[in-house]
């Protein structure tokens, strides 16, 4: 409604120009404090992969014989393991390896699957079809079977198993990619790009590349969230990163084995994966909202 | 008794934390019998009026001010439960498109049965009963058959009627038509009108009719009320509003709306429908134009323009255009032809499905077509392809209906205006600036719109946009594909005497494509007529009108609203 009153006083006569422009902060508007909580969790774990000893004094890697299975204290947060590593430390320095493996996974999805998806969806019938129908194999196949089917081609390894899971959701992409830029094709101000004398690929480029990217844009803000418990789940099965690697999912494989004992060895790295994957999600339904509003 | 009574009746909307004042003491009274109709244009609130009377407001509505009474009793305070009893049965609601109204999963008679069943109104048999005789009153053919079919084999007329059906099943004292008829053809929108007074006549139904339309409104009511902003302008017999409208706005309404600039007595002498030998400019205005064109352009790709050569711009000859299967093809244009001739404007009209758009986009070279030819400047440009094809797009342009869908959200003014010249490669960086901000200024647009994005602009601006993008790159011929017709009145009028400005100046041809008759005799000077991709008619447009040979063509023409305004205002300015 707010729209339309705007609409009329601006189209009054003789069309008196009115502007309207927004500031960058009310184009945003005002944020939820969901969204506000969300961010500021993201920007602490990447801080953590960027500067752990700023977090943490310790060792990830060393432990202390001496100080093996604490509960959690003030002095140890998240406890410590059998051999005596502060966890709290370990979570901090595995979540370079859980956001870089996230980083390559949806980079590897995005670029691929958008690639598939904008050929598909601007090409002929036939290439369309084609391509679409791979993607619907892909689809079918259950992602972590697909990627433990290219890691076992590729070989064990954080990058091997981020690159596998990026694999998984090339098809995702695929898809949505194409669907955004058969809508945008099929729109009146693309069709006005080629009337005004524009060749095909600068068309693609100018107009429909940038009103097709939002959704895809909000898609990889949740495939990071997946892609992190992906790599964990792998790495919890044993085909991410060695031991004694900090990984999450490996630290709360091995802390399976003292789960009737030591509950922190599990529960806390666990807790710091669903709380990754949550605040992505939530970030990325901000973003798609945003991009339907504007 | 009066059926209806909105007594200052005021409503707010409430986004984010600003509330918005939407109706600001808005008064009407209906009898029974008796048709309303409430005339503004979009955001002056019609609508919001009509939902507050049936509580239909949406979440975020609420009236804040002010009574309605339906009969003697005040529903303003009214709960959504209580609503639900009189909805149906004591009013009715004939929505805007008929498209969108019918559940595309039920058949049209259970549609039509639900307000009955919901109203728990006798048993099954009855209502069954009730349903066939309801489809026959609203004047569907065949009607225990239709009952049985499904929305999408139904037309658009036929589902307006359907939904009305649905509306008065309970006869209901009071019917609310919320632009029942704009989504409709014109020669539709005249039988369904026709419907909804024979139905007042025979059972003193009072209807409160929501329409920008004023000519429609003019013809069918008994009483006016013109909206603005949420305040009345004016409000009284329609008679006396029509012939001695006491408000400017009113004034300027009346004047805007090409159904009675078109129909008033008199007007061949204020339309030239004759179409110029040559563009009506003079010659040395004409050379430098030419020079211009030179500067721009580095070479004159038009040296017909020198030579003032009659020769049409446009001639397309026996077009045919089938679509779908080979086997069973649908043919949507079947063997029409026209010619425009330079610096004229040539009409396509019809009603939806008559090919009109299809033979646009065939001049467009976006559509090869079947059979046939298009000459522009004596060249073939059918089948037309890479280098030859965007040659053409260079000397035929296009407007679109739609300027909120046309004008690519993310980009500039600026950005969309200079896009045809970087694509042809017209100039350097800072001929393109000048050219741009020349048309910009010529279609009467401030300078700094060149920096703002289009949702910041309204749709009249826009429209101006669209249409300095088609100049542009100087054109022939721009294709102005519905062009004024999602617009205001008051809005359209101007963009139509934008138009007629640039041609007299630029000397360029229009092909007009549109199913507004009344605006096609303002602004055309030769006019086709098509009927399911035939060619009816084709003429002058003051021949055409005055004279219609064919009979579509007169049904055509005497199904344009506003001749009872016309009328009237043919007595005032006697």
């Amino acid at each position: 409604m707010s729209v339309n009153e705007r609409e009329t006083r601006a189209s009054s006569l003789p069309d008196p120009f009115v502007p309207i422009r927004r500031s960058l902060r009310e184009r945003i508007g005002r944020p939820k404090v969901s969204v506000v909580l969300s961010v500021v969790w993201l920007l602490i774990v990447i801080a953590w992969a960027i500067i752990p000893q700023a977090f943490t004094p310790l060792d990830p890697i060393a432990g202390n014989a001496a100080q093996a299975q604490q509960p959690p204290s003030l002095e140890h947060l998240f406890g410590t393991d059998a051999t005596g590593r502060d966890m709290f430390t370990r979570v901090v320095y595995g979540s370079i390896n859980s956001l870089s493996g996230a980083l390559i996974a949806v980079s590897v999805g995005f670029v691929i699957g958008t690639a598939i998806g904008v050929i598909a969806g601007s090409s002929r019938r036939i290439l369309d079809d084609i391509l679409m129908r791979i993607v619907d194999v892909f689809l079918a196949i259950p992602s972590l079977l697909l990627s433990l089917s290219i890691i076992i081609l590729l070989g064990f390894g954080t990058a091997q198993a981020a690159i596998a899971v990026g694999f998984t959701s090339v098809a995702a992409f695929a898809r949505l990619s194409r669907s955004e830029v058969v809508r945008v094709r099929g729109s009146d101000y693309v069709e006005a790009a080629f009337a005004s004398g524009g060749r095909f690929p600068v068309v693609l480029w100018r107009h429909v590349l940038p009103n097709s990217l939002t959704a895809v844009l909000a898609l990889a803000a949740l495939q990071f969230g997946t892609a992190v418990l992906s790599i964990s789940t792998l790495g919890f099965l044993g085909y991410g990163a060695p031991p004694p690697t900090p990984e999450w999912g490996l630290m709360i494989a091995e802390g399976r084995n003292y789960i009737a004992t030591a509950w922190w060895l599990t529960t806390l790295p666990g807790a710091v994966v669903v709380l990754v994957v949550l605040a992505a999600n939530r970030v990325s339904a901000a973003i798609a909202a945003k991009g339907r509003i504007s | 008794m009066t059926t209806l009574t909105i007594d200052n009746l005021q409503v707010s909307y409430t986004v984010g934390r600003e509330r918005l004042d939407v109706v600001r003491g808005v008064s009407l009274e209906i009898e029974p019998g008796q048709l309303l109709a409430v005339v503004g244009e979009s955001g002056s609130g019609k609508t919001t009026t009509a939902q507050a009377a049936t509580g239909l407001l949406a979440g975020n509505g609420s009236i804040t001010g002010g009574r309605v009474l339906i009969g003697e009793s005040d529903v303003s305070g009214w709960s959504e439960k209580r609503f639900r009893d009189l909805r149906g049965r004591s009013i009715g609601w004939i929505p805007q498109d008929p498209n969108n109204s019918l559940n595309p999963v039920k058949k049209v008679g259970e549609s039509v049965a639900e307000v009955l069943r919901i109203h728990r109104w006798k048993d099954r048999a009855a209502r069954r009963a009730r349903v066939i005789e309801l489809l026959d009153y609203v004047g569907i053919p065949n009607p225990e058959l239709r009952a049985t079919q499904y929305p999408h084999e139904l037309s658009g007329g036929m589902k307006q009627r359907v939904l009305i059906a649905g509306a008065i099943a309970l006869e209901p004292a009071l019917l609310i038509a919320d632009e029942a008829t704009s989504a409709l053809d014109v020669t539709v929108q005249a039988k369904i009108l026709d419907l909804i007074d024979t139905l007042r006549r025979d059972s003193g139904t009072a209807v409160l009719m929501v329409t920008h339309d004023l000519a429609v409104a003019a013809d069918r009511s008994d009483r006016l009320v013109v909206l603005r902003d949420g305040t009345v302008q004016e409000s009284g017999d329609t008679d006396r509003v029509l012939a001695h409208p006491e408000s400017a706005y009113t004034r300027r309404l009346l004047k805007d709306a090409p159904s009675f600039a078109s129909l008033s007595l008199g007007d061949s002498l204020r339309l030239d429908s004759t179409p110029p030998a040559k563009p009506e400019i003079s010659r040395g205005e004409r050379a430098l134009h030419v020079v211009e064109r030179e500067v721009f352009e580095g070479v004159s790709h038009r040296s017909e323009d020198v030579d003032g050569s009659d020769a049409p711009v446009v001639v397309a000859r026996n077009l045919v255009q089938d679509f779908g299967r080979a086997g069973a093809p649908q043919r949507a244009v079947d063997n029409v032809s026209f010619s425009i001739a330079p610096g004229s404007t040539h009409a396509i009209v019809g009603e939806s499905g008559s090919g009109k758009t299809t033979t646009a986009r065939i001049v467009l070279g976006f559509q090869k077509p079947t059979s046939g030819t298009v000459h522009i400047h004596g060249r073939e440009i059918t089948g037309l392809r890479g280098a030859g094809l965007r040659e053409l797009r260079r000397r035929v342009q296009m407007v679109y209906q739609n300027p909120f869908g046309s004008l690519d959200p993310r980009q500039s003014i600026g950005d969309i205006v200079t896009e045809p010249l970087r694509n042809f490669g017209i100039g350097d960086a800072a001929e393109r600036r000048t050219r741009v901000a020349q048309i910009i200024d010529r279609v009467a647009l401030p300078a700094t719109v060149l920096t703002r994005r289009p949702h910041e602009l309204s749709g009249g601006q826009r429209q101006r946009v669209a249409i300095a993008r088609a100049l542009v790159p100087g054109p022939d011929v721009v294709v102005l594909d519905e062009a004024v017709s999602a617009l205001d009145v008051t809005v359209q009028a101007r963009i139509l005497e934008l138009l007629g400005e640039l041609q007299r100046d630029l000397g360029v041809s229009y092909l007009f494509i549109s199913h507004d008759l009344a605006v096609v005799r303002q602004l055309a000077h030769t006019v086709s007529v098509l009927r399911g991709g035939e060619l009816v008619e084709e003429g002058r447009t003051a021949r055409v009108f005055d004279h219609p040979e064919h009979e579509y063509t007169r049904q055509l023409i005497a199904a344009i609203p506003g001749r009872r305004a016309a009328a009237a205002g043919a007595l005032a300015s006697a």
